[in-house]
């Protein structure tokens, strides 16, 4: 029987604190002193213990604060000393984009390994902007004894990156006369790529290049962000080079399994010069995701590249454009040109740029991507606080621009991506479907609130005028 | 040994002084280098952040509280008036001079008169020189 493919975790504890959604508000002068029924020693999760212990050692003043919200102090404390208050810090961390409880989530998930549980209910909106207006069919859900949670080691999430031959052709004696191209697949439709807005250093590339390996994915990387220390590492990489220094990195090229050339004119020329220094490297294009990108992929398709890469924004938005569509109409309008030409089975597609959560992952899927990079997730797998202190030259609060213990980092990504491919399997599982493959551009198991809206509320109040949910 | 050129403040406010959306006071990088700490209410503004803050360099320590009748928990503003006196007459008792650290009452959102308040105590900073207890940590580690 083959090998299963399963991602070993193993707990990770953050390095700092990190900081709580809650906290309480505390009138001390007020407490009877040394209470016999004194709550703060009956915390079940030792909250006051730990704030003290950190108060005690942080090198400057902090208010971070792990309170679990359980309301046992507020209620229990005989002189009614406790309010319970949202940690001022957690109101302003992250953006419009990567929310504090995305925050959360993540650092949860890269400490643990496990699915984060929200606990009493889904309490939030039904429906929002972006990935939150799609949602996916859980109809299987209903009969777990034969599709649920018995089945998740048959569920397959591998994906291709190399390209394939439509068509096979044999000889008279039935053997094979078309040449067929390398195969790489790997487990996971998810690679990594670091953050050009965030820190990028070998503190933090170290991990996540060893975090690849162990996973078996691979990471994109700029050649001038190689170092030695990755060396180990060459065969889980992929370089992004551009025309213009192919040359320079020849021998980066001849130990690599894939390379990536940045889109621009003559870009068949610059596949033949790589294909000449490694003949079984396997090409991507990387492209931005702007208005341009779907008709540059019809025309790259027959180019024999083997993959095509898309970069939005870091919050997954089109880029170069006034009115940006978001990643899911984009990923839809790419693969929808490829769908019309014939051309989807013949090429692979990549995003990036965006992927917040694991149902992200199967969303982008769902709408069309065969694959799609983890990039922001990454570094918030090491702690960061997306503070965009780095960005201006300043310390990271959380010392990512110091070096850090490999292990402990690659643990925080593995365990991250754990939880990412349990939840994809989960809603895999749900759906009926057993094969990440077999996701891709399904969007009859999907529901999109655009479309439900027009269905139902069209008929009555005629066309939305102004289009979003304002 | 290099003189510090520029006095490092530490600013604890009250998270109903300035909000989500309100701009914090800006002053001028060249005037002082600047740490703002959130606090969900003044009244958590410890013995031991404000120690802390000296501990870690600061040369002046500003407490902004809410407008008296104003705080949100009723009398959390009057709670940390009563903490910030308590501190400044032990930082006179270990000659660190009281006068380091300061609490004013600020009506919420109200920058332009936080910016003074923190103006005056970059005054006050420069007036009485570097943080005695940051120029004696230096030195330690000179000596390690």
């Amino acid at each position: 029987m083959p090998q299963k493919y399963h991602i070993h975790t193993k707990t990770a504890p953050p390095r700092f604190h990190p900081i709580g959604k809650y906290a309480t508000v505390e009138f001390r002068e007020n407490c009877a002193g040394s209470c016999r029924k004194c709550v703060k020693k009956k915390c079940v999760y030792n909250i006051f213990k730990e704030n003290l212990l950190h108060m005690s050692a942080m090198e400057e003043p902090e208010y971070l604060y792990t309170c679990m919200s359980c309301f046992r102090c507020v209620q229990e404390c005989t002189k009614g000393i406790f309010s319970r208050t949202i940690n001022p810090d957690y109101r302003t961390l992250g953006d419009a984009y990567w929310r504090a409880e995305n925050l959360h989530r993540l650092w949860y998930q890269a400490h643990t390994g496990k699915i984060p549980v929200s606990g009493a209910g889904y309490r939030g909106p039904f429906v929002g902007t972006g990935f939150d207006a799609m949602w996916t069919d859980m109809s299987e859900i209903v009969r777990p004894t034969r599709d649920g949670i018995h089945g998740r080691e048959y569920i397959n999430t591998c994906f291709e990156l190399s390209r394939r031959e439509t068509r096979l052709e044999f000889n008279a004696d039935m053997s094979l006369a078309s040449e067929t191209p390398p195969l790489l697949e790997l487990p996971l439709p998810l690679l990594f790529r670091l953050s050009p807005e965030l820190l990028i250093n070998d503190h933090v590339l170290l991990p996540m290049a060893r975090a690849a390996k162990a996973l078996g994915t691979l990471m994109f990387v700029h050649p001038q962000d190689l170092s030695p220390a990755l060396a180990p590492y060459a065969g889980h990489l992929i370089p992004c080079l551009t025309q213009e220094n192919i040359a320079q990195y020849g021998e980066t090229i001849r130990n690599s399994r894939v390379v990536e050339l940045a889109d621009a004119p003559g870009i068949e020329v610059a596949m033949n010069t790589v294909r000449t220094i490694h003949p079984d490297v396997v090409l991507l294009v990387g492209m931005a995701l702007d208005r341009n990108a779907p008709a540059r992929a019809a025309e790259l398709v027959h180019s024999g590249v083997d993959s095509l890469h898309f970069y939005a924004d870091d919050h997954g938005n089109e880029l170069n454009a006034v009115q940006p569509r978001f990643l899911k109409e984009m990923i839809r309008e790419v693969h929808l040109k490829l769908v019309a030409q014939g051309a989807r089975q013949k090429i692979n597609l990549v995003f990036s740029g965006g992927i917040a959560m694991a149902e992200h992952m199967a969303k982008a899927i769902l709408c069309g991507a065969d694959a799609v990079t983890a990039d922001h997730a990454l570094l918030i797998a090491l702690e960061c606080r997306l503070c965009g202190r780095c960005s201006n030259g300043l310390s990271c609060p959380v010392k990512l621009d110091e070096p850090l213990d490999a292990v402990w980092g690659s643990d925080r990504i593995v365990n991250l991506i754990a939880a990412w491919q349990s939840q994809l399997i989960e809603l895999m599982g749900a759906m009926g479907i057993r094969e990440a493959r077999r996701l891709r551009g399904e969007v009859g198991r999907s529901m999109w609130f655009e479309n439900l809206e027009k269905d139902h509320f069209g008929p009555i109040f005629g066309e939305r005028k102004v289009p979003g949910l304002g | 040994m290099s003189q510090k050129s520029q006095s490092k403040i530490t600013v604890f406010h009250c998270i109903n002084v300035f909000g989500d959306g309100d701009a914090l006071p800006a002053v001028a990088s060249a005037s002082g280098e600047l740490n703002f700490i959130k606090l969900p209410c003044s009244s958590m503004v410890k013995d031991v952040f404000l120690m802390r803050a000296f501990e870690a360099g600061a040369d002046a320590v500003v407490v902004l509280v809410c407008a008296e009748g104003a705080c949100r928990y009723v009398e959390g503003n009057l709670r940390a008036k009563k903490r910030v006196a308590w501190i400044k007459a032990l930082l006179d008792e270990i000659g660190m001079d009281g006068r380091r650290l300061a609490l004013f009452n600020v009506a919420a959102g109200d920058a332009r008169s936080a910016k003074r308040f923190i103006q005056e105590a970059l005054s006050v900073a420069a007036a009485l020189g570097p943080n005695p207890a940051a120029a004696r940590s230096r030195s330690d580690v000179a000596l390690v």
